[in-house]
Protein backbone atom coordinates (compact mmCIF):
# COMPACT_ATOMS: atom_id res chain seq x y z
CA UNK A 1 0.00 0.00 0.00
CA UNK A 2 2.75 2.40 0.95
CA UNK A 3 4.37 1.85 -2.37
CA UNK A 4 1.15 2.89 -4.08
CA UNK A 5 1.01 6.04 -1.95
CA UNK A 6 4.49 7.03 -2.95
CA UNK A 7 3.76 6.35 -6.59
CA UNK A 8 0.68 8.50 -6.51
CA UNK A 9 2.53 11.19 -4.57
CA UNK A 10 5.22 11.27 -7.23
CA UNK A 11 2.56 11.45 -9.92
CA UNK A 12 0.71 14.28 -8.19
CA UNK A 13 3.90 16.28 -7.75
CA UNK A 14 4.80 15.75 -11.39
CA UNK A 15 1.41 16.67 -12.73
CA UNK A 16 0.85 19.65 -10.47
CA UNK A 17 4.11 21.21 -11.57
CA UNK A 18 3.09 20.74 -15.18
CA UNK A 19 -0.49 21.96 -15.21
CA UNK A 20 -0.66 25.61 -14.21
CA UNK A 21 -3.02 26.61 -11.42
CA UNK A 22 -6.10 28.74 -11.89
CA UNK A 23 -5.90 32.37 -10.79
CA UNK A 24 -8.69 34.10 -8.89
CA UNK A 25 -9.17 37.87 -8.92
CA UNK A 26 -10.42 38.74 -5.46
CA UNK A 27 -12.01 41.59 -3.56
CA UNK A 28 -13.59 42.18 -0.19
CA UNK A 29 -16.85 40.17 0.33
CA UNK A 30 -18.70 43.42 1.10
CA UNK A 31 -18.18 44.75 -2.45
CA UNK A 32 -21.56 44.70 -4.20
CA UNK A 33 -20.26 43.62 -7.62
CA UNK A 34 -20.32 39.90 -8.44
CA UNK A 35 -17.88 39.73 -11.33
CA UNK A 36 -15.66 41.62 -13.78
CA UNK A 37 -14.26 40.98 -17.25
CA UNK A 38 -10.60 40.62 -18.26
CA UNK A 39 -10.49 44.11 -19.82
CA UNK A 40 -11.63 45.81 -16.65
CA UNK A 41 -9.10 43.80 -14.65
CA UNK A 42 -6.31 44.71 -17.10
CA UNK A 43 -7.13 48.44 -16.88
CA UNK A 44 -7.18 48.36 -13.08
CA UNK A 45 -3.92 46.44 -12.72
CA UNK A 46 -2.18 48.75 -15.22
CA UNK A 47 -3.41 51.81 -13.33
CA UNK A 48 -5.43 53.00 -16.34
CA UNK A 49 -8.67 52.95 -14.39
CA UNK A 50 -9.80 52.64 -10.80
CA UNK A 51 -13.42 51.85 -11.64
CA UNK A 52 -14.57 48.34 -10.86
CA UNK A 53 -17.94 49.09 -12.44
CA UNK A 54 -20.95 50.90 -11.03
CA UNK A 55 -18.69 53.67 -9.72
CA UNK A 56 -16.91 51.44 -7.21
CA UNK A 57 -13.31 52.67 -6.86
CA UNK A 58 -10.55 50.18 -6.14
CA UNK A 59 -6.76 50.10 -5.85
CA UNK A 60 -4.82 47.08 -7.11
CA UNK A 61 -2.49 45.05 -4.93
CA UNK A 62 0.31 43.31 -6.81
CA UNK A 63 2.51 40.34 -6.08
CA UNK A 64 6.27 40.52 -5.79
CA UNK A 65 8.39 39.93 -8.83
CA UNK A 66 9.29 36.39 -9.78
CA UNK A 67 6.10 35.05 -8.23
CA UNK A 68 4.51 32.40 -10.50
CA UNK A 69 1.02 33.74 -9.82
CA UNK A 70 2.13 37.17 -11.03
CA UNK A 71 3.70 35.86 -14.23
CA UNK A 72 0.62 33.78 -15.06
CA UNK A 73 -1.80 36.60 -14.19
CA UNK A 74 -0.10 39.14 -16.43
CA UNK A 75 0.32 36.71 -19.29
CA UNK A 76 -3.44 36.15 -19.29
CA UNK A 77 -4.80 39.55 -18.22
CA UNK A 78 -2.50 42.44 -19.16
CA UNK A 79 -0.68 40.37 -21.84
CA UNK A 80 2.68 41.62 -20.63
CA UNK A 81 5.88 39.77 -19.77
CA UNK A 82 7.75 40.67 -16.59
CA UNK A 83 10.15 42.88 -18.61
CA UNK A 84 7.32 44.58 -20.52
CA UNK A 85 5.51 45.25 -17.26
CA UNK A 86 8.67 46.76 -15.78
CA UNK A 87 9.10 49.00 -18.85
CA UNK A 88 5.46 50.04 -18.61
CA UNK A 89 5.66 51.08 -14.97
CA UNK A 90 9.11 52.64 -15.35
CA UNK A 91 7.72 54.90 -18.03
CA UNK A 92 4.90 56.06 -15.77
CA UNK A 93 7.08 56.32 -12.67
CA UNK A 94 9.93 58.28 -14.25
CA UNK A 95 7.56 60.70 -15.98
CA UNK A 96 5.54 61.25 -12.80
CA UNK A 97 2.35 59.94 -14.38
CA UNK A 98 1.79 57.02 -12.05
CA UNK A 99 3.25 54.68 -9.49
CA UNK A 100 3.29 50.89 -9.53
CA UNK A 101 0.87 49.25 -7.09
CA UNK A 102 1.87 48.04 -3.67
CA UNK A 103 3.18 44.49 -3.62
CA UNK A 104 2.45 41.60 -1.31
CA UNK A 105 4.70 38.72 -0.37
CA UNK A 106 2.24 35.85 -0.91
CA UNK A 107 -1.42 34.83 -1.29
CA UNK A 108 -1.99 34.93 2.49
CA UNK A 109 -0.85 38.52 2.70
CA UNK A 110 -3.06 39.44 -0.27
CA UNK A 111 -6.07 37.77 1.37
CA UNK A 112 -5.38 39.50 4.68
CA UNK A 113 -5.30 42.92 3.03
CA UNK A 114 -8.38 42.27 0.90
CA UNK A 115 -10.37 40.83 3.82
CA UNK A 116 -9.77 44.02 5.78
CA UNK A 117 -10.19 46.66 3.09
CA UNK A 118 -13.07 46.93 0.60
CA UNK A 119 -11.15 49.48 -1.50
CA UNK A 120 -8.57 46.94 -2.65
CA UNK A 121 -8.44 44.31 -5.40
CA UNK A 122 -5.86 41.57 -5.89
CA UNK A 123 -5.37 38.08 -7.28
CA UNK A 124 -4.28 34.75 -5.85
CA UNK A 125 -3.94 31.09 -6.74
CA UNK A 126 -7.56 29.83 -6.93
CA UNK A 127 -6.68 27.07 -4.47
CA UNK A 128 -5.88 29.70 -1.80
CA UNK A 129 -9.32 31.37 -2.07
CA UNK A 130 -11.61 31.06 0.98
CA UNK A 131 -14.59 32.77 2.65
CA UNK A 132 -12.57 35.82 3.67
CA UNK A 133 -12.56 37.07 0.08
CA UNK A 134 -14.91 37.24 -2.91
CA UNK A 135 -13.79 35.80 -6.24
CA UNK A 136 -14.64 38.24 -9.08
CA UNK A 137 -13.11 36.33 -11.95
CA UNK A 138 -11.36 32.99 -12.41
CA UNK A 139 -8.64 32.80 -15.02
CA UNK A 140 -7.83 29.31 -16.29
CA UNK B 1 7.82 19.15 -28.14
CA UNK B 2 6.85 20.14 -24.59
CA UNK B 3 3.75 18.00 -24.68
CA UNK B 4 5.55 14.77 -25.54
CA UNK B 5 7.97 15.32 -22.70
CA UNK B 6 5.14 15.87 -20.27
CA UNK B 7 3.43 12.68 -21.31
CA UNK B 8 6.52 10.55 -21.15
CA UNK B 9 8.17 11.69 -17.96
CA UNK B 10 5.68 10.33 -15.35
CA UNK B 11 5.54 7.00 -17.15
CA UNK B 12 9.29 6.84 -17.27
CA UNK B 13 9.56 7.54 -13.56
CA UNK B 14 6.92 4.94 -12.80
CA UNK B 15 9.03 2.34 -14.59
CA UNK B 16 12.14 3.40 -12.70
CA UNK B 17 10.32 3.38 -9.40
CA UNK B 18 8.90 -0.07 -10.09
CA UNK B 19 12.40 -1.40 -10.68
CA UNK B 20 13.67 -0.11 -7.37
CA UNK B 21 10.50 -0.72 -5.40
CA UNK B 22 12.20 -3.11 -2.91
CA UNK B 23 14.66 -0.47 -1.81
CA UNK B 24 11.84 2.01 -1.43
CA UNK B 25 9.66 -0.30 0.59
CA UNK B 26 12.41 -1.04 3.09
CA UNK B 27 13.10 2.59 3.83
CA UNK B 28 9.68 4.10 3.46
CA UNK B 29 8.56 4.29 7.07
CA UNK B 30 11.89 5.64 8.24
CA UNK B 31 11.93 8.17 5.45
CA UNK B 32 8.39 9.27 6.14
CA UNK B 33 9.21 9.92 9.80
CA UNK B 34 12.19 11.97 8.80
CA UNK B 35 10.18 13.93 6.29
CA UNK B 36 7.48 14.67 8.86
CA UNK B 37 10.11 15.84 11.37
CA UNK B 38 11.76 18.02 8.75
CA UNK B 39 8.45 19.47 7.67
CA UNK B 40 7.63 20.40 11.27
CA UNK B 41 10.98 22.08 11.64
CA UNK B 42 10.59 23.93 8.37
CA UNK B 43 7.13 25.14 9.33
CA UNK B 44 8.40 26.45 12.67
CA UNK B 45 11.24 28.33 11.02
CA UNK B 46 8.86 29.65 8.41
CA UNK B 47 6.46 30.96 11.06
CA UNK B 48 9.31 32.54 12.98
CA UNK B 49 10.60 34.21 9.83
CA UNK B 50 7.14 35.40 8.91
CA UNK B 51 6.68 37.04 12.32
CA UNK B 52 10.07 38.70 11.98
CA UNK B 53 9.29 39.77 8.44
CA UNK B 54 5.88 41.16 9.40
CA UNK B 55 7.35 43.20 12.20
CA UNK B 56 10.07 44.67 9.97
CA UNK B 57 7.51 45.31 7.28
CA UNK B 58 5.20 47.19 9.66
CA UNK B 59 8.09 49.37 10.73
CA UNK B 60 9.13 50.03 7.16
CA UNK B 61 5.63 50.62 5.83
CA UNK B 62 5.41 53.97 7.55
CA UNK B 63 8.54 55.46 6.03
CA UNK B 64 8.28 53.53 2.75
CA UNK B 65 4.84 54.96 2.23
CA UNK B 66 6.21 58.50 2.33
CA UNK B 67 9.50 58.25 0.50
CA UNK B 68 10.17 56.21 -2.58
CA UNK B 69 13.61 56.08 -4.17
CA UNK B 70 13.99 54.61 -7.62
CA UNK B 71 16.51 54.87 -10.38
CA UNK B 72 17.75 53.90 -13.80
CA UNK B 73 21.04 53.61 -15.53
CA UNK B 74 22.60 52.95 -18.88
CA UNK B 75 26.14 51.75 -19.44
CA UNK B 76 27.10 51.85 -23.08
CA UNK B 77 29.96 51.51 -25.48
CA UNK B 78 29.68 53.65 -28.59
CA UNK B 79 31.82 54.09 -31.68
CA UNK B 80 31.27 56.20 -34.74
CA UNK B 81 32.99 55.91 -38.12
CA UNK B 82 33.50 59.70 -37.98
CA UNK B 83 33.74 61.95 -34.97
CA UNK B 84 30.37 63.74 -34.88
CA UNK B 85 28.41 65.83 -32.43
CA UNK B 86 24.67 66.08 -31.93
CA UNK B 87 23.18 68.52 -29.43
CA UNK B 88 26.20 68.59 -27.15
CA UNK B 89 26.87 64.83 -27.24
CA UNK B 90 30.06 63.81 -29.03
CA UNK B 91 30.27 60.43 -30.72
CA UNK B 92 33.99 59.66 -31.02
CA UNK B 93 35.60 57.52 -33.71
CA UNK B 94 36.77 54.91 -31.22
CA UNK B 95 34.79 52.95 -28.62
CA UNK B 96 33.89 55.26 -25.76
CA UNK B 97 31.85 54.87 -22.60
CA UNK B 98 30.53 58.44 -22.38
CA UNK B 99 27.94 59.10 -25.13
CA UNK B 100 25.36 56.52 -24.06
CA UNK B 101 26.04 56.18 -20.35
CA UNK B 102 23.98 57.83 -17.65
CA UNK B 103 22.53 57.35 -14.22
CA UNK B 104 19.32 58.77 -12.80
CA UNK B 105 17.82 58.81 -9.34
CA UNK B 106 14.27 59.73 -8.45
CA UNK B 107 12.93 60.70 -5.07
CA UNK B 108 9.17 60.76 -4.58
CA UNK B 109 8.00 62.16 -1.29
CA UNK B 110 4.37 62.09 -0.21
CA UNK B 111 3.67 65.33 1.64
CA UNK B 112 0.00 64.64 2.34
CA UNK B 113 -2.81 62.59 0.80
CA UNK B 114 -3.06 64.98 -2.17
CA UNK B 115 0.39 66.57 -2.39
CA UNK B 116 3.66 64.96 -3.36
CA UNK B 117 7.11 66.20 -4.32
CA UNK B 118 9.41 64.58 -6.90
CA UNK B 119 13.00 65.23 -7.83
CA UNK B 120 14.75 63.33 -10.60
CA UNK B 121 18.45 63.94 -11.07
CA UNK B 122 20.42 62.67 -14.03
CA UNK B 123 24.15 62.56 -14.67
CA UNK B 124 25.10 61.85 -18.28
CA UNK B 125 28.43 60.73 -19.64
CA UNK B 126 27.78 62.84 -22.74
CA UNK B 127 27.40 65.84 -20.46
CA UNK B 128 30.64 65.30 -18.49
CA UNK B 129 28.63 63.61 -15.70
CA UNK B 130 27.22 66.93 -14.52
CA UNK B 131 24.23 66.30 -12.30
CA UNK B 132 21.04 67.95 -13.57
CA UNK B 133 17.56 67.98 -12.13
CA UNK B 134 15.44 66.97 -15.13
CA UNK B 135 12.30 66.87 -13.04
CA UNK B 136 11.60 68.79 -9.81
CA UNK B 137 7.97 69.41 -9.07
CA UNK B 138 5.14 69.47 -6.58
CA UNK B 139 2.13 67.44 -7.65
CA UNK B 140 -1.42 67.89 -6.51
CA UNK B 141 -3.64 64.89 -7.21
CA UNK B 142 -7.09 64.64 -5.69
CA UNK B 143 -8.50 61.90 -7.93
CA UNK B 144 -7.09 59.14 -10.11
CA UNK B 145 -7.99 60.94 -13.36
CA UNK B 146 -6.44 64.39 -12.95
CA UNK B 147 -3.47 66.18 -11.45
CA UNK B 148 -1.60 69.48 -11.55
CA UNK B 149 2.17 69.80 -11.34
CA UNK B 150 4.30 72.86 -10.84
CA UNK B 151 8.07 73.13 -11.12
CA UNK B 152 10.55 71.72 -13.60
CA UNK B 153 9.06 69.23 -16.06
CA UNK B 154 10.15 67.44 -19.21
CA UNK B 155 8.81 68.84 -22.49
CA UNK B 156 6.44 66.28 -24.02
CA UNK B 157 7.37 66.92 -27.68
CA UNK B 158 7.35 63.32 -28.94
CA UNK B 159 5.96 59.94 -27.96
CA UNK B 160 8.96 58.97 -25.80
CA UNK B 161 10.24 62.50 -25.01
CA UNK B 162 9.45 62.40 -21.33
CA UNK B 163 11.29 59.15 -20.67
CA UNK B 164 14.12 59.63 -23.17
CA UNK B 165 16.76 58.95 -20.55
CA UNK B 166 15.19 55.73 -19.31
CA UNK B 167 16.51 53.28 -21.88
CA UNK B 168 14.53 50.40 -20.43
CA UNK B 169 11.27 52.03 -21.60
CA UNK B 170 12.04 51.86 -25.34
CA UNK B 171 13.52 49.27 -27.69
CA UNK B 172 16.42 51.33 -29.08
CA UNK B 173 19.93 51.57 -27.66
CA UNK B 174 19.52 55.32 -28.08
CA UNK B 175 16.63 57.52 -29.28
CA UNK B 176 17.01 57.70 -33.08
CA UNK B 177 19.30 60.56 -34.15
CA UNK B 178 17.46 63.13 -36.25
CA UNK B 179 14.11 62.48 -34.60
CA UNK B 180 14.38 62.93 -30.85
CA UNK B 181 17.18 65.43 -30.26
CA UNK B 182 15.98 68.88 -29.25
CA UNK B 183 17.77 72.01 -28.09
CA UNK B 184 15.77 72.07 -24.87
CA UNK B 185 14.15 69.21 -22.99
CA UNK B 186 12.67 70.78 -19.88
CA UNK B 187 10.35 73.61 -18.94
CA UNK B 188 9.73 75.54 -15.75
CA UNK B 189 6.02 75.95 -15.33
CA UNK B 190 2.79 74.09 -14.81
CA UNK B 191 1.06 71.15 -16.36
CA UNK B 192 -2.44 69.82 -16.00
CA UNK B 193 -3.38 66.22 -16.75
CA UNK B 194 -6.91 64.95 -17.20
CA UNK B 195 -8.15 61.57 -18.42
CA UNK B 196 -11.53 60.02 -19.14
CA UNK B 197 -13.00 56.87 -20.70
CA UNK B 198 -15.48 56.35 -23.49
CA UNK B 199 -16.51 52.80 -24.37
CA UNK B 200 -13.21 51.22 -23.40
CA UNK B 201 -11.05 53.93 -25.00
CA UNK B 202 -8.91 56.01 -22.69
CA UNK B 203 -8.38 59.69 -23.44
CA UNK B 204 -5.50 61.57 -21.83
CA UNK B 205 -5.11 65.33 -22.11
CA UNK B 206 -1.99 67.11 -20.91
CA UNK B 207 -1.58 70.86 -21.19
CA UNK B 208 1.41 72.88 -20.10
CA UNK B 209 2.69 76.43 -19.90
CA UNK B 210 6.08 77.78 -18.92
CA UNK B 211 9.52 79.04 -19.82
CA UNK B 212 12.88 77.40 -20.31
CA UNK B 213 16.57 78.24 -20.32
CA UNK B 214 19.51 76.26 -21.62
CA UNK B 215 22.78 76.58 -23.46
CA UNK B 216 23.92 75.20 -26.76
CA UNK B 217 27.44 74.91 -28.09
CA UNK B 218 27.86 75.68 -31.76
CA UNK B 219 31.46 75.09 -32.82
CA UNK B 220 33.57 77.04 -30.30
CA UNK B 221 30.79 79.36 -29.19
CA UNK B 222 28.25 78.82 -26.46
CA UNK B 223 24.83 80.38 -26.95
CA UNK B 224 22.24 81.03 -24.27
CA UNK B 225 18.82 79.74 -25.19
CA UNK B 226 15.81 81.47 -23.70
CA UNK B 227 12.33 80.09 -24.29
CA UNK B 228 9.34 82.18 -23.33
CA UNK B 229 5.58 82.06 -23.80
CA UNK B 230 5.76 78.31 -24.10
CA UNK B 231 2.51 76.43 -24.12
CA UNK B 232 1.22 73.22 -25.57
CA UNK B 233 -1.28 70.41 -25.45
CA UNK B 234 -0.95 66.65 -25.84
CA UNK B 235 -3.88 64.34 -26.51
CA UNK B 236 -3.51 60.56 -26.32
CA UNK B 237 -6.07 57.92 -27.14
CA UNK B 238 -5.40 54.34 -26.10
CA UNK B 239 -7.09 50.97 -26.02
CA UNK B 240 -5.34 47.66 -25.38
CA UNK B 241 -2.31 47.54 -27.71
CA UNK B 242 -3.22 50.77 -29.57
CA UNK B 243 -2.03 54.28 -28.82
CA UNK B 244 -2.55 57.41 -30.88
CA UNK B 245 -1.02 60.72 -29.84
CA UNK B 246 -1.30 64.29 -31.08
CA UNK B 247 0.80 67.12 -29.71
CA UNK B 248 1.16 70.79 -30.53
CA UNK B 249 3.04 73.66 -28.95
CA UNK B 250 4.44 77.14 -29.59
CA UNK B 251 7.14 79.27 -27.97
CA UNK B 252 9.42 82.23 -28.55
CA UNK B 253 13.02 81.19 -29.04
CA UNK B 254 15.97 83.48 -28.28
CA UNK B 255 19.65 82.88 -28.89
CA UNK B 256 22.26 85.12 -27.30
CA UNK B 257 26.01 85.30 -27.19
CA UNK B 258 27.44 88.41 -25.51
CA UNK B 259 31.01 87.74 -26.75
CA UNK B 260 30.06 88.26 -30.37
CA UNK B 261 27.08 90.47 -29.51
CA UNK B 262 24.62 88.10 -31.13
CA UNK B 263 20.89 88.30 -30.40
CA UNK B 264 18.28 86.42 -32.38
CA UNK B 265 14.61 85.73 -31.82
CA UNK B 266 12.00 83.58 -33.49
CA UNK B 267 8.60 82.07 -32.89
CA UNK B 268 8.44 78.31 -33.24
CA UNK B 269 5.38 76.11 -33.61
CA UNK B 270 5.58 72.35 -33.51
CA UNK B 271 3.04 69.65 -34.33
CA UNK B 272 3.48 65.95 -33.77
CA UNK B 273 1.45 62.86 -34.48
CA UNK B 274 2.23 59.31 -33.41
CA UNK B 275 0.62 55.93 -33.72
CA UNK B 276 1.79 52.88 -31.82
CA UNK B 277 0.73 49.26 -31.72
CA UNK B 278 2.32 47.03 -29.11
CA UNK B 279 1.12 43.58 -28.12
CA UNK B 280 2.90 40.58 -26.57
CA UNK B 281 5.15 40.21 -29.59
CA UNK B 282 4.76 42.94 -32.17
CA UNK B 283 5.77 46.59 -31.85
CA UNK B 284 5.09 49.15 -34.55
CA UNK B 285 5.36 52.87 -34.01
CA UNK B 286 5.23 55.74 -36.44
CA UNK B 287 5.88 59.38 -35.63
CA UNK B 288 5.63 62.55 -37.62
CA UNK B 289 6.92 65.90 -36.46
CA UNK B 290 6.63 69.32 -38.06
CA UNK B 291 8.42 72.40 -36.77
CA UNK B 292 7.73 75.86 -38.18
CA UNK B 293 10.03 78.83 -37.58
CA UNK B 294 8.30 82.10 -38.43
CA UNK B 295 11.30 84.38 -39.03
CA UNK B 296 13.60 81.65 -40.29
CA UNK B 297 16.66 83.48 -38.94
CA UNK B 298 18.01 81.39 -36.08
CA UNK B 299 15.97 78.28 -36.66
CA UNK B 300 14.64 76.48 -39.71
CA UNK B 301 11.30 74.92 -40.46
CA UNK B 302 11.62 71.18 -40.75
CA UNK B 303 9.73 67.94 -40.73
CA UNK B 304 10.72 64.51 -39.52
CA UNK B 305 9.34 60.99 -39.78
CA UNK B 306 10.30 58.00 -37.69
CA UNK B 307 9.23 54.39 -38.05
CA UNK B 308 10.11 51.64 -35.60
CA UNK B 309 9.19 48.01 -35.79
CA UNK B 310 10.22 45.13 -33.58
CA UNK B 311 9.16 41.59 -32.83
CA UNK B 312 9.61 39.77 -29.55
CA UNK B 313 10.81 36.17 -29.49
CA UNK B 314 10.73 35.53 -25.74
CA UNK B 315 13.52 37.63 -24.27
CA UNK B 316 14.87 38.65 -27.69
CA UNK B 317 13.54 41.53 -29.72
CA UNK B 318 15.14 42.47 -33.03
CA UNK B 319 14.10 45.93 -34.23
CA UNK B 320 14.52 48.22 -37.20
CA UNK B 321 14.14 51.99 -37.41
CA UNK B 322 13.93 54.44 -40.28
CA UNK B 323 14.19 58.18 -39.72
CA UNK B 324 13.94 60.94 -42.27
CA UNK B 325 14.18 64.67 -41.67
CA UNK B 326 14.04 67.53 -44.10
CA UNK B 327 14.67 71.21 -43.90
CA UNK B 328 11.62 72.93 -45.34
CA UNK B 329 12.94 76.44 -46.00
CA UNK B 330 13.84 77.31 -49.55
CA UNK B 331 16.66 79.58 -48.43
CA UNK B 332 17.86 78.11 -45.16
CA UNK B 333 19.84 80.45 -42.96
CA UNK B 334 21.52 80.12 -39.59
CA UNK B 335 22.11 77.68 -38.03
CA UNK B 336 22.83 75.64 -41.11
CA UNK B 337 19.92 73.41 -42.10
CA UNK B 338 19.61 69.78 -41.24
CA UNK B 339 18.42 67.09 -43.61
CA UNK B 340 19.18 63.45 -43.53
CA UNK B 341 18.05 59.91 -43.25
CA UNK B 342 18.89 57.16 -40.80
CA UNK B 343 18.48 53.40 -40.70
CA UNK B 344 18.97 51.46 -37.51
CA UNK B 345 19.11 47.73 -36.95
CA UNK B 346 19.40 46.29 -33.49
CA UNK B 347 18.41 43.66 -31.01
CA UNK B 348 17.22 43.94 -27.44
CA UNK B 349 17.74 41.09 -25.01
CA UNK B 350 15.96 41.16 -21.65
CA UNK B 351 18.52 39.63 -19.28
CA UNK B 352 15.83 39.78 -16.60
CA UNK B 353 12.79 41.97 -16.09
CA UNK B 354 14.88 44.97 -14.94
CA UNK B 355 17.98 44.71 -17.10
CA UNK B 356 18.16 44.79 -20.89
CA UNK B 357 21.10 44.50 -23.26
CA UNK B 358 20.93 46.20 -26.65
CA UNK B 359 23.22 46.04 -29.62
CA UNK B 360 22.58 48.28 -32.60
CA UNK B 361 24.06 49.86 -35.65
CA UNK B 362 22.76 53.22 -36.86
CA UNK B 363 23.50 54.32 -40.40
CA UNK B 364 23.05 58.06 -41.09
CA UNK B 365 23.18 59.21 -44.70
CA UNK B 366 21.80 61.42 -47.46
CA UNK B 367 22.59 64.78 -45.85
CA UNK B 368 21.88 66.63 -49.12
CA UNK B 369 24.84 68.93 -48.61
CA UNK B 370 23.66 69.98 -45.14
CA UNK B 371 25.22 69.29 -41.74
CA UNK B 372 22.90 66.30 -41.39
CA UNK B 373 21.56 65.67 -37.90
CA UNK B 374 24.84 66.92 -36.43
CA UNK B 375 26.18 70.21 -35.11
CA UNK B 376 27.72 72.61 -37.62
CA UNK B 377 31.44 72.13 -38.22
CA UNK B 378 31.32 68.92 -36.21
CA UNK B 379 29.29 66.93 -38.67
CA UNK B 380 30.29 64.37 -41.22
CA UNK B 381 30.68 64.89 -44.94
CA UNK B 382 28.71 61.98 -46.30
CA UNK B 383 27.51 59.07 -44.21
CA UNK B 384 28.20 57.95 -40.67
CA UNK B 385 27.72 54.64 -38.89
CA UNK B 386 27.35 54.56 -35.13
CA UNK B 387 27.75 51.23 -33.31
CA UNK B 388 26.37 50.85 -29.80
CA UNK B 389 26.23 48.21 -27.08
CA UNK B 390 24.31 49.30 -24.02
CA UNK B 391 22.93 47.82 -20.82
CA UNK B 392 19.82 49.54 -19.47
CA UNK B 393 18.61 48.91 -15.96
CA UNK B 394 15.84 50.19 -13.73
CA UNK B 395 15.81 49.78 -9.98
Amino acid sequence: MKRVHIFSAVLIVLFSSISSAEIAIICNPSVSITGIDVNTASNIFLGKSDDLGGGIKVKPIEHEEGNDVKIQFHKAVTKKSAAQLKSYWSRLLFTGKGKPPKEVFDDDEAKELIANDPSLISYIDKASADDSVKVLLTIP
Amino acid sequence: MMKTQIKISPLFILVILACFSNVYAANTSELEERIIALEKKAKKTEQKNKRKFDSIKRKMAKSEDRLRISGFMSAGLTKSTDKVESFGVTFPDEFAFDPDSMVGLQFDYRISDDFSATVQTIAKGGDYWDIDAEWAYIKYQKANNWYVRGGRLRLPFYLYSESLDVGHTYPWARPPIGLYQTAVSTLEGLDLFYSFDTMGWKHDIQTYVGTSKDQIAVATLTFDITINDLYGIVYSLSNGPWLARLATNRFTFKLNNSDIDFNGEDIIKTNNAALKYEDENLLISAEYGHSYARNNLIANSSESVGLTTGYRFGQWMPYAVHVSNNSLDEKPTSPTPSSGRGNTLGIRYDINSSVALKVQTEHLYDFEGTQGPFSPNAGAEEAVDIYTIVIDAVF
